[in-house]
């Protein structure tokens, strides 16, 4: 008789569980799975004259053979996506850790720090580039008024360092980290709020000075996290395409390889679904194993420590 | 207690749930549905609302939806596909045009030969139409769409400022120089400014195009359109637009002081719309590239510039004797040609029709026109517009004494955007803070790679 009951229990909860999760897994399967496949399918295909789809994937990459060949648009694009993953790994990051060592020391104000430094996480990343271009604007910025008013520093020796080329990219590296930071230290913070209390008192009676407690003790402990976020630094790269959208909209060379695809679909005149699908079908081919690898091998690079 | 809660709260949700594949109906109180979507555009939708709304006046029985976004090109390509009465729309708008030819072939947009033959304020609907566009609607020989947004890319300019300066409309490039230089000097105002940046290259292409026509002429223009091979790209006309462009953009005067001043706002290559097209309403600009869509796109900003105003000039001539290679006398204005089409499938195909032959009457060219400052694809001589105020006027005038370049081709690779009328990828960076010296070499190289790239894919 119980054994009865615990299996319509068991039963039971099946049954809930299944309904629940039907939706989210028909939409999944429907907006996510059927809409990927079919776009992906696109790369294979073209137009002939007379309007009718038929199969054009050679076709396809002769386009892109050409295009690589007479445009400069995607050697810039690939370099300045490359530049995120030293940006992430060695600033960016970096700087998340050593913020949250010190907010989890609970220095004066760390609460309010925290929510400080996530607020760019939560809003829209058209108003963050607004708030950073009324600094940095040329034409309009804080910035400017400054080295004008302040240093008498006539206009035209200001550099322009959204839209110029020499410092466009730069300029949105550091928008990235500015804004980039608050979301890994949530994270983080996450992390570093599971480590035992008596992991971190034993260092301090050790004599573990901040600089080796963080290296030492900090770092092993949270590694798990932090090669989530190294592994995240690294598929950035592909995806980024939204900074420069919004803040440059390409000016200044300032293109990604995500915003390049961005910008075929939305470009004015013709759109060749089809060869853009083969860019994003690439892009996958290479992004997904990279992806993988490189958390593969971020997660050996700290023995795993259980506490 | 708990266990019986727990299944009203699920069957609760399940039901909420279910609201998210929930269907439209196709009725409304007993009235007919009519689903009418558009794009979005510059010219926002105030004038279909309008529109709408005199045709549920005069049809009681039916009832006009609007939907309209910027997004809807990719709606509506989804629905075409489904097929499925209940997901589609009645009529609904191509921008870019790319899916049209495939949505013909897939049998999926109603053939509208008959509302070209409607006759519409005493003229059929085939003969109002202006005949640029013509063979951009049809598809073995039969109509498929019915143009909708016409454009006007010209130069504006602050006629108050012209006047109390006693500065001409030029009607020549070479005066057009001379006036630039002339604003320079006996003004604090700058000559000249576009949208460098946003993405929109100034909207200089449209001005480079309508240049390089207006010298070849309408044969020129059918002989490149039809990329039979890419020498094409090498036209004279091109040349000589490319030449035109590159002056305005590295061109210098000299002010009162005979200090240096550049003809461009100084900002100008990097501007966005709203920025530049502010300083244009403050009176530190003279002349601005832009479009038929300026006023609308800045409405909210007109009234806080109330002594501000501006007309659209027709382009100068390149040629002295203003005149095209062919003799030609008419000046030329590249326009895009959106389209309105039915699916074949809607549920209300013979309302849609008479919906879009309402839409073509003058009448409603004439809300068409108040509302958006701008003109559909038809010739509008016999059209009344009533009175219309200066800006609108000057659009409707540079459209009439202009051949409208519509950019139509059957080549298969600039349909699928392989090739381009401007191979480049934009035209200000070529040219931005170089000489003015340096112009010819900069056009030198820019034709022969246009020339290169576009015979990878031309073959010839």
């Amino acid at each position: 008789m119980a054994k009865k009951h615990i299996d319509e229990a068991k039963r039971n909860k099946l049954i809930f569980v299944w309904v629940m999760l039907a939706l989210p897994l028909l939409q999944f399967a429907v907006f996510t799975v059927y809409i990927n496949l079919s776009q992906l399918t696109l790369a294979f295909m073209t137009e002939n004259e007379a309007g009718q789809i038929v199969f054009g994937l050679f076709e396809n990459i002769e386009n892109l053979i050409i295009n690589l060949k007479f445009t400069t648009e995607w050697r810039h694009a690939i370099w300045n996506s490359i530049g995120y993953i030293p940006v992430n790994i060695f600033l960016a990051l970096p700087l998340s850790i050593i913020t949250v060592f010190f907010i989890s020391k609970k220095i004066w104000g760390s609460r309010f720090f925290t929510m400080i430094f996530y607020l760019p996480n939560i809003i829209s990343v058209v108003v963050l580039v607004l708030v950073f271009k009324n600094i940095f604007d040329k034409d309009n910025g804080i910035l400017t008024n400054v080295l004008m008013n302040n240093f008498n520093i006539p206009f035209t020796d200001i550099p322009d360092l959204i839209y110029d080329e020499k410092y466009a990219m730069t300029t949105l590296y550091v928008y990235c980290v500015w804004a980039g930071v608050g979301g890994n230290i949530v994270l983080l913070f996450g992390a570093v709020s599971r480590i035992p209390e008596s992991v971190k008192e034993a260092s301090l009676l050790d004599g573990c000075g901040p600089f080796t407690e963080l290296i030492k003790i900090y770092v092993p402990l949270i590694w798990p996290t932090i090669s989530t976020l190294l592994m995240f630094s690294v598929a950035v790269c592909f995806q980024m395409f939204m900074h420069t959208q919004v803040m440059t909209n390409g000016v200044g060379k300032t293109h990604t390889i995500a915003f390049i695809i961005v910008e075929k679909l939305n470009g004015n005149g013709a759109i060749n679904y089809y060869y853009v699908s083969l860019l994003a079908l690439i892009i996958s081919l290479i992004s997904i194993p990279t992806v993988r690898l490189s958390k593969v091998a971020f997660d050996k690079m700290v023995e795993p420590v259980e506490f | 207690m708990k266990k019986v809660m727990t299944k009203l709260v699920s069957l609760l949700l399940a039901v909420v749930c279910c609201f998210s594949v929930g269907a439209c109906n196709n009725s409304n109180n007993g009235k007919t549905l009519l689903k009418v979507s558009v794009f979005a555009a510059g010219f926002g939708r105030a004038w279909l609302d309008e529109i709408a709304e005199e045709y549920m006046k005069q049809n009681p029985n039916v009832v006009v939806k609007v939907a309209a976004s910027t997004g809807m090109e990719a709606t509506a390509q989804g629905a075409l596909e489904s097929g499925r009465t209940k997901s589609l729309s009645d009529i609904y708008s191509c921008v870019a045009g790319g899916n049209f030819l495939t949505n013909v072939n897939a049998d999926r947009l109603l053939p509208l030969d008959d509302v070209y033959e409607t006759v519409v304020d005493g003229e059929k609907l085939i003969d109002k139409v202006d005949p640029g566009v013509i063979e951009s609607l049809k598809v073995n020989g039969h109509f498929y769409a019915i143009p909708w947004n016409a454009s006007v890319t010209s130069i504006a300019y602050n006629d108050k400022m012209f006047a109390s300066n006693g500065w001409e409309v030029p009607t020549t490039m070479d005066e057009f120089y001379a006036l630039c230089d002339r604003i320079s000097k006996e003004s604090s105002a700058y000559a000249i400014g576009y949208v460098g940046g946003a993405g929109c290259d100034g909207y200089l292409k449209s001005v480079f195009q309508a240049l390089a026509f207006q010298y070849e002429g309408q044969a020129g223009a059918r002989e490149f359109f039809d990329f039979q091979t890419s020498d094409v790209y090498k036209m004279e006309g091109r040349k000589k637009a490319y030449e035109a462009i590159g002056k305005i953009i590295t061109g210098v005067g000299q002010d009162a002081n005979k200090n240096s001043k550049t003809w461009i706002y100084p900002g100008t290559n990097n501007a966005d719309n709203e920025s530049i097209q502010k300083k244009f309403f403050q009176g530190e600009i003279a002349m601005l590239v832009n479009g038929s869509w300026l006023m609308t796109e800045m409405k909210d900003y007109v009234p806080l510039y109330p002594n501000f105003s501006c007309k659209m000039m027709n382009l100068p001539w390149i040629s002295a004797d203003k005149t095209s290679k062919d003799g030609g006398t008419t000046n030329v204005n590249v326009s895009e040609c959106t389209k309105l089409v039915i699916p074949k499938h809607c549920a209300n195909p013979e309302l849609a029709k008479d919906f879009i032959n309402f839409m073509n009457s003058d009448a409603m060219l004439k809300v068409y026109t108040k509302n958006t400052n701008n003109i559909r694809p038809f010739k509008y001589d016999d059209v009344d517009l009533g009175t219309l105020d200066g800006w609108t006027q000057s659009i409707v005038d540079v459209y009439n004494n202009s051949i409208n370049v519509y950019g139509v081709s059957s080549n298969l690779d600039y349909r699928l955007g392989r090739i381009k009328s401007i191979m480049i990828e934009n035209i200000i960076p070529r040219f931005a803070g170089k000489a003015t010296s340096d112009i010819d070499k900069i056009i030198e190289e820019i034709i022969n790679y246009e020339a290169d790239y576009a015979k990878a894919f031309i073959g010839k």
